[in-house]
């Protein structure tokens, strides 16, 4: 499972914990604001991220400005977990 | 929480060079949809109001900034009175996960620190079911619920009623419970709780 996929299954299951209802879709430009997921989601989730993939991207990179579409998001965990192996 | 270095989490005191942010963040679909009023704003009535704010004694409002970036509102009224009213709300769409929660604990914080207030107040839309979770899991108090009207949520929806609903907490219970709500939040939020710091204007 690559990180677009483990993100987008993490959102699901945080989706269903969170009482959030995920749009249908999400597609690369969604905007996480409208991915369904709340704030309280949207925490869960990067806590959840954290437990399976053992990186926290927002702390550890010391993100200046914030993912605003799911891309965005997936490419700051991708690029978490390349400074991670290297 | 106060001190005079910029943290990831950081409250500025709102003045005159936010005014335009601040009118477009009220203009926002997003930020209409939840409040009491929801019609687009003028910048002349934008004007009017925020130099009101500014001059009144009875509100504090403070800039949410996110590495020295604003990207929303904290709102104090009433604050000379023993029970404040607060509310809130994010302007920018790329804020850090969990936002909504460091405003919620700055919130509760600021008035346990920085006041000699009893409690806090919070109204919520019934159809905003974000801050509504958010007001649950930090165990505010349901006082009432009152009807709020009729409003359409976009264009092309129909009229529907929706409530208000009257939140309070007591500042003696924060001071009792705040660790204990620290814990029920996921980690990255409390770390970015224990960076929330309120700038003073000097």
């Amino acid at each position: 499972m690559n990180i677009e996929q483990t993100v987008k299954r993490a959102m699901s299951d945080v989706a269903e914990l969170s009482d959030c209802q995920l749009i249908e879709t999400i597609e690369p430009d969604t905007l996480l604001l409208q991915s369904g997921l709340d704030s309280l989601g949207y925490a869960m989730l990067v806590a959840q991220l954290e437990e399976e993939l053992g990186i926290d991207p927002f702390t550890e990179l010391a993100i200046k400005v914030y993912p605003a579409t799911f891309a965005e998001f997936v490419a700051i965990y991708t690029q978490g977990l390349e400074l991670q192996n290297d | 929480m106060m001190n005079s270095a910029a943290s990831e989490h950081c409250f500025i005191p709102i003045d005159a060079s936010h005014i335009s942010t601040v009118w477009h963040w009220r203009n926002s679909d997003r930020v209409r949809a939840n409040m009491h009023y929801d019609k687009l704003i003028t910048w002349d009535e934008h004007e009017h109001w925020f130099e009101a704010l500014l001059q009144n004694i009875d509100r504090a409002c403070w800039i949410y900034c996110q590495h020295a970036r604003p990207i929303g509102v904290l709102n104090f009224s009433d604050t000379q009175h023993k029970v404040m009213q607060w509310g809130c709300y994010l302007g920018e769409v790329n804020c850090a996960p969990g936002s909504g929660l460091i405003l919620e604990w700055a919130a509760l914080e600021y008035a346990k620190q920085k006041t000699n207030c009893i409690g806090l107040d919070a109204q919520v839309l019934s159809f905003n079911t974000a801050a509504l979770k958010l007001h649950k899991l930090f165990d505010y108090e349901l006082m009432k619920i009152e009807s709020g009207g009729m409003r359409r949520r976009d264009e092309q929806s129909e009229l529907t009623h929706f409530d208000i609903h009257f939140f309070h907490y007591a500042m003696q219970k924060w001071q009792q419970h705040r660790e204990k709500v620290l814990t029920k939040l996921p980690k990255p939020i409390q770390r970015g709780c224990q960076q929330v710091t309120f700038l003073s204007k000097e």
